[in-house]
């Protein structure tokens, strides 16, 4: 539970998908902005143009504050510890940069 | 983007903007939709009456006028998405030697579409008809409808429909 509250209350997400959301955001709001205004004009009545703008603005906080998992699916491949690549010696370097893969003892 | 307060903060941000340019465009596109509007003022009556002033520190001698109209007006054309209402006012309008005077005498908010035609008969000023200079004695004035239209966002529109003709205000009559 205690995990859960704070994975929402941090919100970390990785960067593709922080990249997604403030594409998202600016989708939401200005297409809603856009169909309320022409709705609207149309019509010749501005509370459809409120209506709609406000609705864009719940639908924008709900796709994009919370951390869905799809905002975390590309998270960043750290690389090994400095520790670990310290005690290798020079060969096993040499084989690691030819792509062998190196089994790291601790 | 990378927590949830500054995601919440980044929409809010651009919430905001969005609102502001939103009605940016919509005062600057108002302009599009105004039409002619149609009024007409007749005035019935005019009667002066003599009375004391009710003012803290003085009640002097004060000539009031008690006027009695009809008014036709159309302002429906005024009418557009970016309308909130319409404030009309009947002014009286004359000179005096020291200046031009304009009075209001009567006014009405109208807030819908289907409100804004109407043919007003026998109305009585709403509002303290007098001069300073304490008297109407030689003075006559004319009568015309104005309106001010109160947009949702954007300017404020003020204009005026026509005069009615030259009236003159007869002598006071002791109340």
């Amino acid at each position: 539970m205690e995990s859960i509250v704070n994975t929402v209350v941090q919100g970390s997400i990785d960067f593709h998908g922080q990249r997604l959301a403030d594409t998202l955001t600016q989708a939401i709001l200005i297409i809603s902005a856009l169909v309320g205004f022409i709705v609207g004009f149309a019509l010749q009545d501005i509370r459809y143009t409120v209506f709609s703008t406000l609705v864009g603005v719940g639908i924008a906080v709900l796709i994009v504050v919370p951390p869905w998992p799809f905002y975390t699916a590309h998270p960043v491949k750290f690389q090994a510890s400095q520790k670990k690549a310290a005690a290798l010696t020079v060969e096993e370097k040499k084989e690691e940069r030819k792509g062998a893969k190196i089994v790291y003892k601790s | 983007m990378y927590s949830t307060s500054q995601r919440i903060s980044g929409v809010f941000g651009l919430f905001t903007t969005v609102v502001f340019a939103l009605c940016a465009i919509i005062a600057a596109t108002s302009w599009l939709f105004t039409g002619e509007a149609i009024t007409e003022v007749s005035i019935r009556n005019v009667n002066v009456v003599k009375g004391r002033t009710a003012y803290q520190r003085s009640d002097k001698s004060q000539e009031y006028a008690l006027l009695k109209f009809d008014l036709d007006y159309d302002l429906t054309s005024l009418f557009h998405w970016n309308t909130k209402q319409l404030f009309v006012y009947l002014v009286a309008s004359y000179d005096t030697p020291q200046t031009t005077n304009e009075v209001v005498v009567w006014d009405r908010i109208i807030q819908h579409k289907t409100q804004a035609k109407r043919r007003v008969r026998g109305e009585k000023n709403k509002y303290n008809f007098n001069d300073i200079n304490g008297s109407f004695k030689d003075v006559n004035a004319t009568y015309s409808l104005h309106w001010n239209v109160m947009p949702h966002v954007g300017l404020l529109e003020w204009a005026s429909g026509a005069p009615s003709g030259v009236i003159e205000f007869p002598v006071a009559k002791q109340r």
